[in-house]
């Protein structure tokens, strides 16, 4: 039986018997990798459509203490 | 040893503390009591991550011996709590939910905590949440070191992420409050599905020094609780400017109800296809009734919609940069694979691969997203809407799964208010306001920045009309 990287690190892990099983999936993780960075490339090119004013800074701020 | 009526697992905080003062039980006895209740129904639920009974009873013994000596530190003093296993308490473990960091001993208290201790709270466990707090993005309710936290409602139902074991504890009566986080929706939703109450403050308000931080630009914490009421008593104690938070916003806070706006000076913005549209069919009549409700106290309603942006995509991609850059070694050495949902670690991986020109584009437009949102509360003093639009999902169920075969509704009224005021680091207050197919459902207010005791406020007089707050689930008095 072939085991994916992910459930050898599992089975390595070794006993514990309060642990989740892992999920059963019908996905690889390389399709869920890929659908991952599918949702990634949807939400940049959704935000690729806004059209923001060139003076417009980062929402975020560092504060020197 | 007093006995203990079921009750007292259901008293606020108020309640609680006045009898302590009287003698009528001592701080011991409480948290005994409590401590008890935790660890034998706390793994009913999956709500337990880790019982403090020893710490707890320290400080509960010194807790006695301060109101015997009248050295009385407010309204917190003796009150046994539960924090978020994110927040770390020195020398024990701090798990964050996850397998890769199940024996993980931090040398420092969180803030939080050190400000509850010294106000004389009494930390009785640490309790269960969603791995990482959901980073990368999970897909099912198991994705969690302790496995499904169960809804104290229905336990076929989730109590809700990523604060879920804060939710189960309170809903159960195993805590009379507890500590949760929010990023996007992790107070809001557990909140929402257990029925209690939840306050997510304004960023920056209470100091996140030793919680794990998953977006250092939009993590909260904040309190669940039995009634808004005792969230701003918690919120009190908990909020103050910090130098060890980088994101502090150096103020502080007072619970004075008392001296906010009367309701009838205050405007409400809502959208009708929230209520009509959006929210499931089973909820409608009893959100319909909590707006109504909320009219005859004197808000005065009028409708609005929130600027148009794409508010899940900036929040997501925020998260998910900021997410990945923060567990960047766990991803990189592999441990990743430890986690338990498979949805979640693809998530963390991808996002290490977003370019910082995209993260910037997000964090330019969240920074309109605050101007606009700026504007709109200016005509309206807060935003009214449902907190989640249906009951506590099936545990059994992917979480992604869509919950109506009907299309989605054209118009998006508020649906995009967690995010939008989790981008804008705005207050919200979650306040349960009925039940639909036999589970909690809950409404939420959103304010401006730091307009906390308006929010609270509102709640309180709402819950003086409502005993949504006051229901406590079937069996669990059994239990």
């Amino acid at each position: 039986m072939k085991l994916t990287r992910r459930q050898l690190a599992w089975l390595l892990a070794g006993p514990e018997p309060s642990r989740p099983q892992p999920e059963t999936r019908e996905e690889s993780a390389e399709q869920l990798l890929a659908a991952a960075r599918e949702r990634l490339r949807r939400n940049t090119e959704a935000l690729a459509k806004v059209q923001i004013p060139t003076a417009t800074e980062p929402a975020f701020q560092f504060r020197a203490s | 040893m007093a006995a203990f009526v079921e009750d007292i697992f259901f008293a606020t905080i108020s309640e609680l503390n006045s009898r302590l003062r009287k003698r009528e039980f001592s701080a011991v006895e409480l948290a005994s009591a409590f401590l008890d209740r935790l660890e034998r129904l706390g793994p009913r639920y999956n709500a337990l991550a880790l019982s403090l009974r020893e710490h707890a009873l320290r400080q509960a013994r010194r807790a006695d011996e301060e109101i015997r000596r009248q050295r009385l530190r407010g309204a917190l003093q003796g009150i046994p709590f539960g924090a978020k296993d994110l927040l770390s308490l020195a020398g024990t473990p701090t798990s964050w939910g996850a397998r890769p960091y199940a024996h993980q001993v931090l040398d420092s208290t969180a803030t939080v905590l050190r400000k509850l201790e010294r106000v004389g709270a009494l930390l009785i466990g640490k309790l269960t949440m969603i791995e990482l707090a959901g980073g990368g993005g999970y897909r099912w309710a198991s994705a969690s070191l302790h496995g499904p936290c169960l809804n104290p409602w229905d336990t076929s139902r989730w109590a809700g992420g990523s604060s879920s074991g804060s939710g189960a504890a309170v809903a159960a009566g195993l805590v009379c409050f507890a500590l949760g986080s929010e990023t996007w929706g992790s107070i809001v939703t557990p909140a929402a599905y257990c029925g209690v109450t939840g306050l997510r403050p304004t960023y920056g308000l209470v100091s996140r020094h030793g919680a794990m931080a998953l977006s250092w630009t939009m993590d909260k914490i904040g309190p669940l609780a039995r009634s808004a009421e005792d969230c701003g008593l918690v919120l009190q104690v908990i909020s103050g400017g910090d130098a060890m938070d980088p994101g502090s916003a150096g103020r502080s806070f007072y619970y004075a109800p008392q001296f906010a706006r009367p309701l009838k000076e205050l405007r409400a913005g809502y959208a009708a296809v929230d209520l009509e549209e959006w929210a499931e069919p089973t909820a409608r009549p009893d959100f319909l009734k909590a707006l109504e409700t909320l009219r005859s106290l004197g808000l005065r309603f009028r409708e609005v919609r929130l600027p148009e942006f794409p508010y899940s995509a900036v929040a997501g991609l925020i998260i998910d940069t900021e997410g990945s850059a923060a567990f960047e070694d766990l991803i990189t050495s592999g441990r990743v694979e430890q986690l338990a949902d498979a949805r979640q670690i693809a998530g963390l991986k991808a996002g290490l691969e977003v370019s910082a020109k995209d993260y910037l584009r997000a964090m330019r437009i969240r920074r309109m997203i605050q101007q606009e949102l700026r504007k709109l509360l200016a005509e309206v003093d807060i935003l009214v809407s449902p907190a989640r639009f249906g009951p506590a999902s099936k545990i059994s169920e992917p979480l992604d799964r869509p919950r109506s075969s009907a299309p989605r509704p054209k118009d998006r009224g508020l649906a995009d208010l967690g995010a939008a005021g989790n981008l804008a680091g705005l207050p919200a207050l979650i306040l349960p306001c009925g039940f639909a197919d036999s589970l909690p459902i809950a409404i939420q207010l959103v304010g401006r920045p730091f307009s906390e005791n308006t929010l609270l406020a509102v709640g309180r007089e709402f819950q003086r009309v409502t005993d949504w707050h006051r229901r406590k689930p079937p069996g669990v008095s059994a239990a």
